[in-house]
C-alpha cells in the first residue's frame, strides 16, 4: 500500500500551498527526513520532508500548482513494494466518483479528511464563492486575460490582488496563454494532464462545460448586439486586381523586412474612407450620436476558443507599411494572450476577414457601441463581364454590417462605393 | 512674461477689468483708504475714485445685499469680504437670494457678482478665523465657486469671474498672496470650470485646489526622490467641478489621493473620490485616498495647529500607503 503524501499545514493560516519545486523526481529514493519538495505558502517557503522512506512513486501536483492543505500531492511506496504503475489508482477513482453522490471511497491514510474528499488533480483552489480580495483594476485586467483571481497572490495592502501582482503573475506564466484561454477558469488547475489520475470529468461524455470569462463576454455582447441594433447589411464585390500587383511589387521590394497582406489593406482603405464618412465612424449611445474624432480600426482575430478585436489606433494616419507591422504586432500579442488594455479599447469599426478560410462572402455582428463591421471575403478570381467580354479577374466581396439608427443604406451604399475605389485605385492609399 | 505676487495678480485684473468695464466697482471693508486688509486693492481708490470704489461699515450682510441689487439692476459688483469666515454673516444674501434670484424670477434676473475672499488657515489666527469654509459654497446650485493656487490662475479667474452671469464666490487664500509666479500682461482669462494638470506624472494622481496645490507640488517633488512621479491635478473651481482631467490622470496612474486643507468629512475630497470611484472604477488599483485638515475646529497653539492641517508630508504619507505592498 504506497504512503500518501499531503500537502501539509505549514502555519497557522495556512489554507493552501503552492508546489514550487519536487527535489526528487519518480523513482528516486527518499529517505524520512530527507527534503521531498518546495512549497510556497501564504507566508514563505518552505522545504517538506519525506515522513517515511520510500521510493517516490507518484507525483500527483505538479509545479507552479496550487492546492488546499490535506490534498494528497504524491505516493511514497513503501521500499520492494511493486510500483503502482498507473492503472489501479487511475481506475479506482473514477469507480469511486462516478458512484456519486456518495461519498468518494474512505482514504483511510489521509489526515484530514475533508479537503481529500476533492478528488487530488482538482484542487478547487479557494473554494468557490470565496471572494478574492482584490483592486478593481486587477480585477479587470484578470478577467480580460482570463485569469482566475484565485491563482494570483495578493502582496497589496491586507493581501489585495494589485495590478502589480496580475502584471507579475502573466511575466511569470508561460507563453502558452492562447490556450489557456480555453481552459474553464473553475477548473484552472485540471491543466495538470500529467497527473495520472486523470480527471474523472475526462472520460465523461459530451459533458457540458462552464464558459471562459472570455467567452462570457462574447456572449453577452454578441446577444445585447444582435437584439439591440438593427443591422442592415450591403454587400459590394471589389476588383482586387490592381490592389493584388501593388502589394506583391511591395512586398518583393521589401525583399522580407515587412509583408503586406490583403487585410492591411482593406484596413487602410476602410480607414481612409472612414475619415470621409463621419457617421459611419459614429457611436450611438444613450439616445445620442457620437462622432468619433480618431479613426481606430479594430480587426477581429481567432483566438481557439474565443476571439478579440485589437485596434490599430488612428489607421488613417498610418501608412500601409505601418499597418502591416502593427497588425503582425497585435495579431502576435492576442495570440499569445499578451494583449495591454490599449491594445483593445478605443476601436471605432471592425474589420472581420474570414478570406484565408476561403469564404467567398459572410455578414459579422456589429461590436457595440460600434456602428459598422466590414465582413471582408476572400480574393479569387473569377469570370467577370469586360466591356463585353467576358474575362478574369480578382475579385473580393466585403458586406458592410450597419447600425440602421446611425446611418442608412444611401451612406452605407456611399461608403462602400469609397472603398471599393479606393481598393480598385491602390495607388492612392500609398501617396 | 513678469514674475509678481498673487496678491498683485489680483489686483491686476480689478484694474484691467474696471478699466475696461465702467459698470464693474468694488466695495468692502476699508478697501479703499486702506487699500484692503491684504492689499488686494492698492492703488485703485486713487485711479477709479470713491464711486467705484467704496469703503463700507463692518456689516457683511449689508455688503452682500447691497451688491447683489446692485448686480441686479445692471451694475458688476466685486465685493470683498475680509475672510471666508465672516462670510456666514452673509450667508443668507449669498445662498437665499445671490444664489437664487435668477432661477425664481425666470431667467429674467442675472446677478453677476463676484465675492471676493481669502479662506484657509494656518496664521495662529485661532478657530474661528482659520476655515477653509469651501464646501459651504460648493455645496449650493447656482453659486460658481473659484479657488486659484497660482498668481497666474488667480488673475485669469477673477477675471473670468467678473465677467460672468452668475455669481462667482471667488476663495483667495492668506498663505498665497505673497507667493509669486509668472502671470501674463493684460487679457489672460481662465475660464471657470477648467481643471489643470500642475505637474505631469504616471504613478498616482494627486488632486486638490487652492493652497493644496502648493503642498501636492512639494509632495511630488519629494516622492519623485523616492522613484515616484506624481500628477498633480489643480481643481482651480469647485463649481462647476471639472473632473475630465481627473479621470484621464487617474486612468493613467491607477492611484488617486485627493487633498483639500479643509475637514474632509463632507468635504471637496468626498465629492471628487466618489466621482472618481463612479467613473474610473475600473481603473483603481487603490481605494482612493483622501487628505485635509483634522476634524477639530482648530487650535491656536502653534504645534497643535500644525498638526491639525494637512501638508505635504502627510500627503507623501498618504501616497505610499496606497501604493505599500507586503512581503511577497
Amino acid at each position: 500500500m504506497p504512503v500518501e503524501v499531503v500537502m501539509p499545514r505549514l502555519s497557522d493560516t495556512m489554507e493552501e500551498g503552492t508546489v514550487l519545486k519536487w527535489l526528487k523526481q519518480v523513482g528516486d529514493e527518499v529517505k524520512k527526513g530527507e527534503p521531498l519538495l518546495e512549497v510556497a505558502t501564504d507566508k514563505a517557503n518552505m522545504e517538506m520532508e519525506a515522513f517515511e522512506s520510500g521510493v517516490l512513486d507518484r507525483i500527483l501536483v505538479n509545479e507552479g500548482e496550487t492546492v488546499p492543505i490535506g490534498t494528497q500531492i504524491a505516493l511514497l511506496r513503501k521500499p520492494g513494494e511493486a510500483p503502482s504503475g498507473g492503472q489501479q489508482l487511475a481506475q479506482a477513482q473514477p469507480t469511486s466518483q462516478a458512484a456519486a453522490p456518495a461519498p468518494p471511497a474512505a482514504q483511510t491514510t489521509q489526515p484530514s479528511q475533508a479537503p481529500a474528499e476533492a478528488p487530488p488533480a482538482a484542487p478547487e483552489a479557494p473554494e468557490e464563492g470565496e471572494r478574492v480580495k482584490a483592486s478593481p483594476l486587477a480585477r479587470r485586467l484578470a478577467e480580460e486575460h482570463d485569469l482566475d483571481l484565485r491563482q494570483i497572490t495578493g502582496t497589496g495592502p491586507g493581501g489585495r490582488v494589485t495590478k502589480e501582482d496580475v502584471d507579475e503573475f502573466l511575466a511569470r506564466r508561460p507563453a502558452q496563454p492562447a490556450a489557456q484561454a480555453g481552459v474553464p477558469t473553475a477548473a484552472q488547475p485540471s491543466r495538470a494532464p500529467e497527473a495520472p489520475l486523470g480527471q474523472p470529468g475526462a472520460a465523461a461524455p459530451a459533458a457540458s462545460q462552464p464558459l471562459t470569462r472570455m467567452q462570457e463576454t462574447i456572449v453577452r455582447r454578441m446577444v445585447e448586439s444582435k437584439q439591440t441594433v438593427p443591422h442592415f447589411y450591403v454587400t459590394v464585390e471589389i476588383d482586387m486586381g490592381e490592389a493584388s500587383r501593388l502589394r506583391r511589387s511591395a512586398n518583393a521590394a521589401a525583399g522580407g523586412s515587412f509583408e503586406i497582406s490583403y487585410n492591411d489593406m482593406v484596413i487602410k482603405a476602410a480607414a481612409l474612407t472612414l475619415r470621409q464618412f463621419p457617421q459611419v465612424n459614429s457611436f450611438y449611445q444613450n439616445g445620442r450620436l457620437q462622432v468619433n474624432q480618431d479613426v481606430n480600426v479594430g480587426m477581429a482575430v481567432a483566438l481557439p476558443d474565443g476571439l478579440i478585436v485589437p485596434v490599430i489606433h488612428n489607421a488613417d494616419a498610418k501608412s500601409l507599411r505601418q499597418i502591416a507591422s502593427a497588425s503582425r504586432e497585435i495579431v502576435e500579442r492576442a495570440r499569445t494572450g499578451r494583449l495591454q488594455p490599449d491594445d483593445y479599447v478605443g476601436g471605432t469599426f471592425t474589420v472581420s476577414n474570414l478570406g484565408m478560410y476561403d469564404v467567398d462572402e459572410f455578414a459579422a455582428i456589429i461590436n457595440p457601441p460600434q456602428s459598422g463591421i466590414l465582413a471582408v471575403g476572400a480574393v479569387k478570381p473569377k469570370p467577370v463581364v469586360l466591356d463585353g467580354e467576358i474575362k478574369v479577374a480578382e475579385r473580393m466581396r466585403v458586406t458592410l454590417s450597419v447600425d440602421h439608427r446611425v446611418y442608412y443604406g444611401a451612406t452605407a451604399a456611399q461608403f462602400l462605393k469609397e472603398l471599393k475605389r479606393l481598393l480598385e485605385n491602390p495607388l492612392e492609399m500609398v501617396l | 512674461m513678469a514674475v509678481i505676487t498673487y496678491r498683485e495678480a489680483l489686483n491686476q485684473a480689478l484694474r484691467e477689468e474696471m478699466e475696461r468695464d465702467e459698470r464693474v466697482f468694488l466695495l468692502g471693508e476699508d478697501i479703499g483708504l486702506y487699500e484692503g486688509a491684504y492689499k488686494v486693492t492698492a492703488g485703485l481708490l486713487a485711479q477709479f475714485g470713491d464711486k467705484r470704489v467704496k469703503d463700507t461699515p463692518i456689516a457683511e450682510e449689508v455688503i452682500i445685499g447691497a451688491a447683489a441689487g446692485a448686480a441686479l439692476t445692471g451694475l458688476r459688483p466685486v465685493a470683498e469680504l475680509m475672510t471666508v469666515n465672516f462670510a456666514l454673516v452673509a450667508i443668507d444674501q449669498i445662498v437665499n437670494n445671490a444664489a437664487k434670484m435668477h432661477f425664481m424670477f425666470g431667467g429674467h434676473a442675472t446677478v453677476p457678482l463676484v465675492v471676493r475672499m481669502p479662506a484657509g488657515g494656518g496664521h495662529q489666527l485661532g478657530a474661528q478665523h482659520s476655515q477653509m469654509l469651501d464646501v459651504y459654497f460648493a455645496y449650493v446650485p447656482g453659486l460658481l465657486v473659484a479657488t486659484p493656487s497660482t498668481p497666474a490662475d488667480a488673475k485669469g479667474l477673477l477675471k473670468s469671474a467678473i465677467r460672468d452671469e452668475n455669481p462667482v464666490i471667488f476663495l483667495e487664500n492668506e498663505a498665497l498672496y505673497n507667493t509669486r509666479g509668472e502671470v501674463p500682461e493684460g487679457e489672460h482669462l481662465i475660464p471657470l470650470g477648467r481643471a489643470e494638470v500642475k505637474r505631469q506624472g504616471s504613478d498616482v494622481t494627486i488632486v486638490s485646489h487652492s493652497r493644496a496645490v502648493l503642498w501636492a507640488l512639494e509632495a511630488a517633488n519629494t516622492l519623485a526622490k523616492e522613484g515616484i512621479e506624481a500628477e498633480v491635478v489643480d481643481l482651480r473651481t469647485l463649481r462647476p467641478l471639472d473632473m475630465e482631467p481627473v479621470l484621464e490622470s487617474v486612468r493613467k496612474t491607477y492611484h488617486a489621493v485627493v487633498v483639500e486643507e479643509g475637514w474632509p468629512q463632507y468635504g471637496v475630497s468626498a465629492e471628487v473620490a466618489a466621482r472618481i470611484s463612479r467613473d474610473a472604477f475600473d481603473y483603481l488599483d487603490a481605494p482612493v485616498a483622501r487628505v485635509g485638515g483634522a476634524e477639530v475646529p482648530m487650535p491656536y497653539a502653534k504645534v497643535l495647529e500644525r498638526a491639525a492641517m494637512a501638508s505635504p508630508r502627510a500627503i507623501v504619507d498618504a501616497v505610499k500607503s496606497l501604493r505599500q505592498r507586503t512581503g511577497s
